[in-house]
């Protein structure tokens, strides 16, 4: 086992570099003027854009900026935003907290939710409430979140207002509550449908089969054979979700003003805030690496049958 | 002589009960209380450093924080002095001495000097990377030999005493337009030698409120200053800044009452001037913000004024502002908005005019109209959306309008190029007329503003007098010229000038409609009354 973290952590050093190298040159490709960016508007003295260029190396050839930058980054340097004048890793780490809350808080709505409606409408397979959570479950996958976000933020502030509108609020736990909301829903539905799947799939299976043949009752063979093996799948399923939902969580950051990674990764892009989209993209994709691995390591623990190696 | 008395006795009440009326108006401002208010703008707030940004977004909140030497007054539409007032100007017009108003304070409890306001500008011009707002201070006289690195101080700006200095300019302009600006704010050196390149984040200024809180892309909260330098000011507790880009997020938050005041966008403005209730407590302003389309003269057909002026001719913007923007935009005459010092009350603008338009088209040999194509954003006061309405109009005249959509970076990019036909964009056209008007100088490179190469020798000269007269009358009759010069060229179509609007709950009291942007509401002045459901105990 610990051979196998080890191998893995090592693969990452050149998956990172891989990944790095794709996200330099892609945001240094971008059409547009960084150093007018880096001021916060488009109309400045020629001689303030031609000094900004020089104070960022934007002058300097891509090729040596990204020796540079993977240079600074190998002793933990993520560089200096071009905005706000100071470290990237305090910009990008300042951020991960508020996404990783949302990302877990929708994920548990995502799990409580979507995988009980999924073992239902997989246990009651063809019958009218099956197709009922199926319209329920397709309903949830296709609602924009955007849309979602405003009609519960109408609903729930404005209407009975019980809960805030937007923002972070110091943490409370009242503030998550609508953007967790709007950001679960649709994975929820998402998982209920794979999970529906994947018992579907386990219940057709032999070893079901014989079980139900030896007389054992309908919770021993759910709890004992169906739960435990479409849980891989299920598993597989929300790691997924999760390294997804760190990436998906832009448009409920912004509507309900989260100060979340989503969020500043766009708007880095958008104002050309070069070093600041390259730190995020970048914790995203690590997020996304320990996620797969963390899951890897449980495989093994759900079934000790699968091999490492 | 009885009457006489009893008159004068009269007259004396009644001036005393006018002072009394005066001051209660003043009185019955309430004091403490937090007020909501909203960063509405592109995404997060990126530093409280006054001079390490230019982005609106961050100084909304800084010109809370800090004071700059002048403020812009929109009673007077102008600046006029903040934490100077000018004692003398000198005959040429170029230096100008002035005096510190006394008990102005820094929030770490220092008195502010002449000191400070010197080693504050010295700091924008020496910082690396450079202050974006550096611009506006090398208007004093040494400031570029000292931001090269030739010179050890502005030898243009001089300390006479700890309450006394001087500035010496390059050139004849008003310094208010360069020093109100809140990029150009005071900082206290220690404050900023202490923190380094984290001064940003936790800023220390001498404004009406004090930095509290910032919890990055949510909020910002700022809190009294109780040493601040206008007595009795300000009247809030707290103030809070919610970074809300969505609108239709700041609109239910606002009718919920968690926010006190929004700005309000293209889509909601008819809901809002529509309604009985929210109606009542709308602020709206036009400010000094262009939006217009520039015509590329290296495009062949758009280098002849007369195809310029029929296009002016053949587009009804009443229509499109009244219709298409629901009214949010306020209708064009020249480059500067009403709210300008320079504003011409008489000029008229061109008018629709299909018939004349033709003929013009006619004239210029383009009966048979041309192509254009019209780059944008996709903002939905001055985008693309904006382009395909005026299609149709143009078609009258056999044009062919097509579109195309980019992002904004990329638009600049093709601006300062040259590699367009027509561009829709908005550009700034104040505070200051002169300046503004000066985008459109022959001397101005296309990078600094004069993006369609416009050159007109008479427009010049105008412009060169007006910036040699002391007499602001004749100044600004002269600018009146030019600009009437500038708008029958047609060197642009200007469709509009921006109504910024801001919407309040019946509890506030004090926002003003600010034309050099509407969200620089100075909160010394504002206060909340009693049927606030955040109001002072």
């Amino acid at each position: 086992m610990h051979r196998f973290i080890l191998k893995r952590l090592l693969q990452f050093i050149p998956t990172v570099i891989g990944v790095t190298l794709i996200i330099f040159l892609l945001l240094n490709l971008v059409p547009g003027n960084a150093a007018l960016s880096s001021a916060g508007r488009l109309e400045l003295d020629p001689e303030v854009v031609a000094q900004l260029r020089k104070d960022f190396e934007l002058d300097k050839p891509v090729i040596v900026r990204y020796v540079n930058y993977l240079g600074r980054l190998a002793q933990g340097d993520m560089g200096k935003s071009m905005l706000r004048r100071y470290d990237v890793s305090e910009v990008v780490f300042g951020r991960l907290g508020a996404t990783l809350k949302l990302a877990c808080a929708a994920l548990a709505i995502a799990l409580i939710v979507g995988i009980p409606i999924g073992f239902i409408s997989a246990l009651k397979q063809g019958t009218w409430l099956d197709i009922g959570l199926a319209v329920v479950s397709v309903a949830g996958v296709s609602i924009p979140q955007f849309w979602l976000g405003i009609l519960l933020m109408y609903v729930f502030s404005y209407m009975f207002n019980i809960l805030p509108t937007s923002g972070y609020g110091g943490g409370a736990f009242s503030n998550l509550i609508l953007p967790a909301l709007t950001l679960g829903v649709g994975y929820a539905a998402l998982l209920a449908r794979i999970t529906r799947a994947a018992v579907i799939e386990v219940l057709a299976a032999d070893y079901v089969r014989t079980a139900r043949a030896k007389g054992l009752s309908a919770l021993a063979i759910n709890l004992r054979h169906v739960m435990r093996n479409s849980f891989v799948l299920i598993l597989t399923t929300s790691a997924l979700l999760f390294g997804s939902l760190m990436g998906q969580t832009v448009v409920v950051e912004r509507v309900f003003s989260w100060p979340g990674v989503g969020s500043l990764l766009v708007e880095s892009i958008f104002q050309r805030d070069i070093p600041v989209a390259q730190g995020c993209l970048l914790l995203i994709i690590m997020v996304f690496l320990i996620v797969n691995l963390v899951v890897d390591i449980l495989y093994r623990v759900i079934n000790p049958r699968i091999d490492f190696k | 002589m009885k009457i006489k008395k009893v008159l004068t006795l009269l007259t004396a009440l009644t001036c005393a009960a006018g002072g009394i009326a005066f001051q209660s108006h003043a009185e019955t401002a309430q004091k403490g209380g937090t007020f909501n208010f909203v960063a509405p703008y592109d995404g997060s707030i990126l530093s409280l450093d006054p001079h390490m940004t230019s982005k609106e977004q961050d100084l909304l909140v800084t010109s809370n924080i800090f004071r700059s030497l002048y403020q812009w007054s929109v009673e007077e539409n102008r600046p006029i002095g903040e934490l100077a007032n000018v004692s003398t100007i000198s005959d040429d017009g170029l230096t100008y001495t002035y005096k510190l108003n006394s008990n102005i304070m820094f929030h770490n409890g220092r008195a502010m000097t002449s000191d400070d306001i010197i080693w504050s500008w010295q700091r924008m011009l020496s910082m690396k990377p450079v202050s974006p707002n550096a611009g506006h201070i090398e208007i004093i006289e040494g400031a570029e030999a000292y931001k090269a690195g030739d010179a050890k101080a502005i030898s243009g700006l001089n300390r006479i005493s700890d309450s006394e200095f001087s500035i010496k300019l390059t050139k004849r302009v008003d310094p208010g337009y360069y020093f109100y600006l809140p990029g150009t704010a005071i900082v206290p050196h220690e404050a900023v030698e202490a923190a380094g390149d984290k001064f940003g984040l936790a800023p220390i200024g001498s404004g009406p409120f004090k930095f509290g809180e910032w919890v990055n892309g949510s909020h910002v909260t700022l809190t009294k200053f109780d040493n601040y330098y206008e007595k009795g000011k300000p009247y809030l507790d707290t103030l809070n800044f919610r970074i809300m880009q969505e609108g239709a997020a700041r609109d239910i938050s606002f009718k919920s009452g968690e926010l006190d005041s929004i700005l309000i966008e293209a889509a909601q403005y008819p809901q809002y001037a529509n309604d009985p209730k929210l109606s009542k407590n709308l602020i709206e302003v036009a400010e000094m913000y262009t939006r217009l389309i520039n015509l590329n003269p290296k495009y062949k057909p758009l280098a002849d004024r007369r195809v310029r002026q029929a296009i002016s001719l053949a587009i009804n913007e009443d229509a499109i502002n009244s219709r298409f923007l629901k009214g949010k935009a306020v209708n064009p005459i020249g480059w500067l908005p009403p709210t300008s010092e320079g504003f011409d009350p008489n000029a008229k603008g061109f008018g629709y005019d299909v018939e004349k338009a033709r003929k013009l088209m006619a004239e210029a040999g383009y009966a048979d109209g041309f192509d254009l194509e019209v780059l944008g954003t996709g903002n939905e006061s001055y985008g693309v959306g904006v382009v395909e309405v005026l299609g149709q109009f143009l078609d009258d005249i056999n044009i062919k309008v097509t579109t195309q959509q980019l992002e904004g970076g990329i638009l600049y990019d093709r601006l300062v190029a040259d590699d367009y036909q027509g561009l829709i964009w908005s550009f700034g056209s104040g505070p200051d007329p002169l300046k503004a008007l000066n985008r459109w100088h022959s001397k101005t490179a296309n990078t600094s503003g004069n993006y369609v190469h416009y050159s007109n020798a008479e427009y010049d000269a105008l412009l060169d007098k007006a910036g040699n007269t002391n007499d602001q009358a004749a100044r600004v009759d002269l600018l009146r010229r030019a600009d009437r010069i500038f708008q029958d060229d047609a060197s642009v179509w200007i469709f509009n000038y921006n109504k910024a609007v801001l919407a309040s709950q019946p509890w506030v009291h004090g926002m003003k409609g600010v034309a050099i942007e509407i969200m620089y509401q100075d909160f010394a002045d504002i206060w909340i009354d009693s049927t606030s459901p955040r109001a002072g105990k």
